[in-house]
C-alpha cells in the first residue's frame, strides 16, 4: 500500500522538475535508483535553509526506521534503503539504527546486494565497532568461497574494516588468496597485506618470500600493488631491503620501455602512478646505498630526456625524479639537468607547474644553495604570487636556503608572513621556522647576533598570538640563558635582555609566551634591575598577575620571579608584603594560593638568598680549592695538626689502621693511635664541609655569602689533591670588545628607505640582492671574489665619501668583523648611496686627484662597483621586459674606469643598459631553446577533460559475460 | 597517501563523502575545506594547505573533486588520478554528469573501491577496474 502511495507521490516531482534538470532526466541504463530516492534527493536539493533540510532529513530517517524494521524486504528494497541511509549518513545524520541492518545485508544477500550490504558497512561503521565482529564470519566464508566477485569483496571489507585484533582471523585466508588463479584476487591481496603491515607490523615477519613473489608478479597489477607494501618496508628499514632495489630497477625499466599491455597506460603513459612509487622507494634506497644510486643514474636520464608529453601527469613524474636525484648519492650531471628541469618548471606562467618548480627548488637547494642563483627574480614574485600556496612553498624555499649573510632578510620575510596569515596551523609552523633559524645561525659570540636573536624572538612572540607550539619557549629560555653564561661580552648581552624585557613589559598587549620569557629573564638577571624605581617593576607584574586573561600557570611565573627579585634587592620588603596581601586569593586556584601565602612568608621573613654573586661576575667561577680557608689551614698546621689527606690515602690508611689495631688489640691498647684518628677524622670533615662548594655551585656561593666570607682575590692555595701548586688566578675581566650597533641601526635604516621606495620593482630587486647574498656558485668563484672586492671599494667609498681619511687599520678591523658582511639588504643600500655620491663626484671631476693618487687595485674595485650597479639596472629591465629573468654575473656591462674618467654620467649608464636589455643580446649560453619555451607555455590547462574523453563505444557489447574479464586475464598471461 | 575524498556541487552539497582515514576531518573542518575551494576566486588555483595536510582540487563542470592528502604525496599525480577516476566515471555511465553520481551513489562508491583502498592506488587501468562492477551488473541480469 504505502508502495503505490510513494510511487503516485514520486512520479510528481518528476514532472515538475524535468524542466529543472535538463535533458538528462531519463535515466542512465545503470542507474539502480528508485523514484523513491530521487525524490528525497530533490527534496533535500531544493531546500531554502538548514532547517527545512533537517526537518525533511528527519522525517525520511523515522520512515527508513520503521521501513528497515518491517520482516520482509525485498533485496531490492533493501539496497534502497540502504543507499538512503548512507546518503543521510553522508550529509551528517545519525543513522546508528540503520547499522545492523546493514551487517544483516552483507551476512545474507547475493552479488550485488552483499556487495552493498559490505558498501554500507564500511562507510557507516568505524573499525573498532562492535557489530564487525558478526562480520568476521561471513568475511570468511566469502573468503572460502569459490565465486571470484565474492573473495574480491570479502577481500575489499577485509582492506576497510578490520581492526588489528581481527587480523589474525583472516590472515591465513588471506595468504591463501596470494596464490589465486586471477590477479584481480591477487592484487586485493597484496592489497590486504599492505593494510596488515601498516596495522599490525609484526605479524608480517615471515613474509618475506611471498611478498618478493607477487613484486615478481607476471601480473603488473599485483606488482604495482606490492611496490607499495616495499616502499613501506624501505621507509622503515632501507639498509636491510637494499636488495630489492634491483628488482625495483628491473621493473622500471620494463615500464619505460612500455613492454606492458597499453591498458595500462594513462594519457599514453605507462602505469605513471607506480613510475612515482618506484621513485620514491630508489630514492630512498638510493639515499643510503651508492651501488643503488648508480645503478639508478641511467634510467633518472632516460626519465628525464621524456619530456615530449605535454601533461601534468608527466610532469608529475619529473618533479618527483627531480626529488629522487636531490634524495640520492649526488651526481652532478644529473643535478644540473634537474635544475634545467626546474628552471622550465619556474618560467611557465601554469599555476601548477609553478608549484611544483619552487617544491622542486627547495629539494634542489638542499643539495646545493647556489643552484637557486639562477632564478633569483622567480623566487621574488612568488613571495608576492597570489596564490597562498605557492607563497607557502616559496617560504620554505626561504628557510632552506637561509645562510649566515641572509638568516636576518629570511626572518623579516618569514615574520611579515607571519603577521598577516590568520591559518594557526601555518602560524605555528612558521614559529618553528623562525626559532629554528634563528637558533641554527645565531650568536657566534657576537653582541649584535645576540641581540638580534632576542628582538627576532621577541617579535615571532609578539606576532604569532598564542600559535607557538609547546617547547619552543623552554628553547628559547636555554638558549638565552647559556648566551646569558657564555664567555665573552655576556655582560653586555644581559643588559640588552634585561632592558628588552622591561620595555616589553610595560606593553599592553603580551602573549602568555612572551610574558613567560619576561618573567623568567627578570627574575633570573633581577640584580640587573637594581637601580630600578620600585613601582616600575611592582605594578606590571602585579597587573598581569591579577589579569584574568592568563593562566595560573603564569601566575605561578610571577611569583617565582617576585621571589627572585626580592631576594637580588630589587622589591623592597615592606611594599612587597603590602602589595601582596592586597591581591584578593578567592579566585585563585589552590596551588597558587598557596605559593602566594608561601612568598608572603618568606618575604615577611627577610631572609635574603643572594644569587648575586653567581651572575655579577661573567665569569662564573667557584673556588672549588677553598682558598678562603688558606689562613685557618696553615695556622692549625703551624699548631702542630697532620697535613690534609685526599679521601683515597686516607681511606687506605684507615684500612692498614684497622690492620694495625687489630694487631694493637693482640699487644694491648695504645692510645696514640686513637688521638691521631681523631686528628684525622676531624680533618676530614673540614673536607667535607667544603666540599660541596665544588659540586653544587649555587649553593655554595650562598653559604659563603651567608657566612659572610668573600672569596674573591684570596689566593688558591689547596686543590683536591693537596696543596696546589701556584696557579695564576685568571681575571676572566675581559675587555668588552667595541660594540657594533650596525645591525640594528641599518635595520631602521632599511625599513624607512623601503617605506619612501615608490618603485615596486626596485624593492624586489632589493628583497632578492638580500636574500640571495652568501650564497656562492663555485662556478662563479671569481665573481664572488670580486664582489668581495666590491665591498671593499665600498669601504673605501664611503670613507672617502664621508671625507674621512683612509687608513688601513680601520678597513683591517671591518674585514675582521664576525658580522655579517653584507646584513638586511643595508649594504645594498649603502651601496647605492656610495655609488651615486661616486658618480656625482666624478661628473664634478674632483676626484681625480684621488683616483690618480690611489693604486691600481683601486680603480679596478671602482670598476667593478660600477658593474655591479649597471648589472642591477640591467637585471631591472630585463624583468620590465621579460616574464623569465636570468640573472647572471658573465653578461654584466663592463664599463670601463675610462668612461667613468671621461666624465660620463650615471645617465649614460642607464642608456647602455637599455641596448642590454634586449633579449637578443644576451648570450647564447642563456638563451632558450625556443622550442623548450614554447612546450611548456603552451600547456594548457583543460578544464574540459570530462567532454574530450572518447567514450568507447564497445563498452556495451564488452557485457558479454565473464568472457570480457578472461579476456583480460589472457592479456595478462601475454606478459 | 590520500586521506579523504569529496565530491561537492558548485553550491557546497556534499554528493560524495570518502574518508580513508578514519575522523581525518570533522564536520565543521569539512565545511571548511569545501568552503576554501569553492571560494578560490583565482581559476588556475589547484590547492589550499589546511592543517597539516594538502588539499588538492579539481573542478568539472559544475563539481568539484577535492582530495585531502598527506604531505609527502606528490600533488599533481593526485590531481591527475581524479582526473582519471573523473574519466573512468565517465566510461562506466557513459558521460557522466551530478545526476549519476547522485542517483548512483553505491556505483561510485564501488568505482572507487576499486581504484583506491585505503588511501593508496590499487589499480589504474581502466577496463580492469570497471571489471568486477560489470560483472556484478551481468550478474543481476
Amino acid at each position: 500500500m504505502s508502495d503505490i502511495v510513494e510511487k503516485t507521490l514520486a512520479s510528481l516531482p518528476r514532472f515538475l522538475s524535468d524542466g529543472l534538470l535538463g535533458t538528462k532526466s531519463q535515466q542512465t541504463p545503470k542507474s539502480t535508483s528508485t523514484r523513491a530516492f530521487q525524490n528525497f534527493m530533490r527534496l533535500v536539493n531544493g531546500v531554502k535553509s538548514r532547517h527545512e533540510e533537517e526537518q525533511i532529513v528527519r522525517r525520511e530517517i523515522s520512515v527508513l526506521k520503521q521501513k528497515l524494521s518491517q520482516p520482509d524486504i525485498t533485496p531490492a528494497q533493501m539496497c534502497d534503503y540502504l543507499c538512503r541511509v548512507l546518503y543521510c549518513d553522508m550529509i551528517g545524520y545519525d543513522v546508528t539504527f540503520s547499522f545492523i541492518h546493514a551487517v544483516k545485508f552483507a551476512q545474507k544477500g547475493t552479488a550485488l546486494e552483499k556487495r552493498i550490504g559490505y558498501l554500507a558497512c564500511s562507510l557507516l561503521l568505524n573499525e573498532n565497532h562492535e557489530l564487525i565482529l558478526l562480520l568476521v564470519n561471513t568475511i570468511q566464508k566469502d573468503l572460502k568461497s569459490s565465486n571470484l566477485l565474492d573473495n574480491c569483496m570479502a577481500l575489499t571489507a577485509v582492506c576497510q574494516l578490520l581492526n588489528t585484533e581481527m587480523i589474525p582471523m583472516v590472515l591465513p585466508l588471506v595468504e591463501e588468496k596470494l596464490t589465486h588463479p586471477r590477479e584481480l584476487v591477487r592484487m586485493k591481496a597484496v592489497m590486504c597485506l599492505h593494510k596488515f603491515l601498516l596495522k599490525a607490523p609484526s605479524l608480517m615477519h615471515n613474509m618475506e618470500g611471498k611478498l618478493h613473489k607477487s613484486l615478481c608478479d607476471k601480473d603488473p597489477g599485483v606488482m604495482s600493488v606490492s611496490v607499495h607494501l616495499y616502499y613501506q618496508l624501505i621507509k622503515e628499514n632501507p639498509e636491510q631491503y637494499e636488495s630489492v632495489g634491483e628488482s625495483l630497477i628491473h621493473i622500471f625499466n620494463q615500464i619505460i620501455n612500455r613492454r606492458l599491455p597499453a591498458t595500462f597506460e594513462y594519457h599514453s603513459i605507462p602505469l605513471p602512478w607506480l613510475q612515482i612509487e618506484l621513485l620514491q622507494c630508489l630514492a630512498l634506497l638510493g639515499s643510503k646505498s651508492q651501488r643503488i644510486s648508480e645503478l639508478f643514474y641511467p634510467l633518472l636520464r632516460d626519465v628525464l630526456a621524456r619530456t615530449n608529453i605535454k601533461d601534468n601527469i608527466a610532469f608529475a613524474i619529473i618533479y618527483e625524479s627531480i626529488h629522487s636525484i636531490t634524495m640520492i648519492q649526488p651526481n652532478k650531471e644529473l643535478l644540473e639537468e634537474a635544475s634545467r628541469h626546474v628552471g622550465r618548471f619556474l618560467r611557465s606562467t601554469s599555476r601548477h607547474l609553478q608549484y611544483i618548480g619552487i617544491k622542486a627548488l627547495t629539494a634542489l637547494v638542499k643539495r646545493g644553495a647556489e643552484y637557486v642563483l639562477d632564478y633569483q627574480m622567480t623566487v621574488v614574485e612568488c613571495l608576492d604570487c597570489s596564490d597562498k600556496s605557492t607563497q607557502r612553498k616559496t617560504l620554505e624555499l626561504l628557510s632552506c636556503m637561509a645562510n649566515d649573510a641572509n638568516v636576518a632578510v629570511v626572518c623579516d620575510k618569514l615574520l611579515e608572513h607571519l603577521s598577516k596569515s590568520s591559518d594557526p596551523y601555518w602560524k605555528s609552523d612558521l614559529v618553528v621556522q623562525v626559532a629554528d633559524l634563528a637558533d641554527r645561525y645565531p650568536l657566534l659570540f657576537s653582541t649584535s647576533r645576540r641581540e638580534w636573536y632576542v628582538d627576532t624572538i621577541f617579535d615571532l612572540l609578539m606576532r604569532s598570538r598564542g600559535c607557538s607550539p609547546t617547547g619552543v619557549v623552554d628553547k628559547i629560555i636555554k638558549v638565552i640563558g647559556s648566551e646569558c653564561q657564555g664567555e665573552d661580552n655576556c655582560e653586555e648581552f644581559c643588559h640588552y635582555v634585561t632592558a628588552k624585557c622591561l620595555e616589553t613589559l610595560h606593553q599592553t598587549d603580551l602573549t602568555p609566551d612572551l610574558l613567560h620569557i619576561i618573567i623568567w629573564v627578570l627574575g633570573e638577571y633581577a640584580n640587573f634591575l637594581n637601580h630600578l624605581p620600585q613601582d616600575k617593576l611592582l605594578k606590571p607584574l602585579l597587573g598581569y598577575f591579577v589579569n584574568s586573561e592568563f593562566t595560573e600557570e603564569v601566575r605561578v611565573w610571577i611569583l617565582s620571579a617576585m621571589r627572585k627579585l626580592f631576594c637580588a634587592g630589587v622589591l623592597e620588603r615592606d611594599e612587597l608584603v603590602s602589595c601582596l596581601n592586597g591581591i584578593g586569593t578567592k579566585e585563585l586556584q589552590t596551588y597558587t594560593r598557596h605559593r602566594l601565602k608561601e612568598l608572603i612568608h618568606f618575604v615577611r621573613s627577610g631572609i635574603r638568598l643572594d644569587n648575586r654573586t653567581r651572575l655579577n661576575n661573567s665569569s662564573l667561577q667557584f673556588d672549588g680549592t677553598l682558598s678562603f680557608l688558606d689562613d685557618f689551614v696553615s695556622e692549625a698546621l703551624e699548631g702542630g695538626a697532620s697535613p690534609y689527606k685526599s679521601s683515597q690515602l686516607r681511606y687506605m690508611e684507615l684500612n692498614s689502621l684497622h690492620k694495625s689495631q687489630e694487631r694493637d688489640v693482640l699487644s694491648g691498647v695504645e692510645l696514640k693511635t686513637y688521638s691521631q684518628v681523631s686528628d684525622r677524622s676531624s680533618a676530614s670533615t673540614h673536607g667535607s664541609a667544603g666540599r660541596p662548594g665544588s659540586s653544587e655551585g649555587g649553593g655554595h656561593t650562598q653559604n659563603a655569602k651567608a657566612s659572610g666570607l668573600d672569596m674573591t682575590g684570596v689566593k688558591r692555595v689547596w686543590s683536591k689533591h693537596g696543596v696546589a701548586t701556584k696557579e695564576e688566578h685568571v681575571s676572566q675581566h675581559k675587555l668588552l670588545s667595541p660594540v657594533s650597533r650596525q645591525l640594528t641601526g641599518e635595520n631602521d635604516d632599511d625599513a624607512a628607505n623601503k617605506d619612501g621606495q615608490d618603485e615596486e620593482q626596485t624593492r624586489k630587486h632589493n628583497l632578492a640582492s638580500a636574500l640571495f647574498q652568501g650564497i656562492t656558485n663555485q662556478q662563479n668563484q671569481k665573481s664572488e671574489q670580486m664582489e668581495n672586492k666590491t665591498e671593499h671599494a665600498e669601504h673605501q667609498n664611503i670613507l672617502r665619501v664621508s671625507g674621512t681619511t683612509y687608513s688601513k687599520p680601520i678597513i683591517s678591523t671591518i674585514e675582521a668583523d664576525p658580522l655579517p658582511r653584507a646584513d638586511t639588504g643595508g649594504w645594498r643600500e649603502l651601496h647605492k648611496i656610495s655609488n651615486q655620491n661616486l658618480a656625482k663626484a666624478l661628473a664634478a671631476n674632483e676626484s681625480f686627484a684621488f683616483l690618480e693618487n690611489t693604486s691600481s687595485e683601486a680603480v679596478s674595485t671602482n670598476e667593478v662597483t660600477v658593474q655591479q650597479l649597471t648589472e642591477d639596472r640591467v637585471l631591472f629591465k630585463q624583468n620590465l621586459s621579460t616574464e623569465e629573468c636570468i640573472p647572471n654575473k658573465n653578461d654584466s656591462v663592463k664599463v670601463l674606469p675610462n668612461d667613468l674618467l671621461g666624465g660620463q654620467s650615471p645617465v649614460a649608464i642607464v642608456k647602455d643598459d637599455d641596448q642590454h636589455s634586449d633579449p637578443d643580446q644576451r648570450t647564447s649560453s642563456q638563451k632558450l631553446d625556443p622550442n623548450e619555451r614554447s612546450m611548456y607555455d603552451n600547456y594548457m590547462e583543460e578544464d574540459s577533460h570530462t567532454s574530450d574523453v572518447p567514450t568507447n563505444p564497445d563498452s556495451h557489447e564488452s557485457l558479454g559475460g565473464t568472457s570480457l574479464y578472461d579476456e583480460f586475464y589472457s592479456n595478462g598471461e601475454n606478459l | 597517501m590520500i586521506k579523504f575524498l569529496l565530491i561537492v556541487n558548485r553550491q557546497g552539497q556534499l554528493r560524495l563523502r570518502k574518508y580513508f582515514e578514519e575522523k581525518v576531518v570533522t564536520h565543521g573542518e569539512q565545511r571548511e575545506i569545501i568552503r576554501q575551494c569553492l571560494s578560490a576566486v583565482d581559476k588556475q588555483n589547484f590547492l589550499v594547505e589546511f592543517k597539516d595536510f594538502t588539499v588538492v582540487y579539481k573542478k568539472y563542470g559544475n563539481l568539484y573533486f577535492i582530495a585531502g592528502i598527506t604531505s609527502n604525496e606528490n600533488e599533481l599525480a593526485v590531481l591527475e588520478l581524479m582526473h582519471h577516476m573523473v574519466e573512468t566515471l565517465d566510461k562506466y555511465f557513459d558521460r557522466v554528469s551530478e545526476i549519476d553520481i547522485l542517483y548512483s551513489l553505491d556505483r561510485v562508491h564501488m568505482v572507487i573501491d576499486e581504484m583506491v583502498v585505503n588511501g593508496y592506488i590499487l589499480e589504474t587501468s581502466q577496463p580492469r577496474i570497471l571489471v568486477p562492477l560489470q560483472l556484478l551488473d551481468v550478474a543481476r541480469k
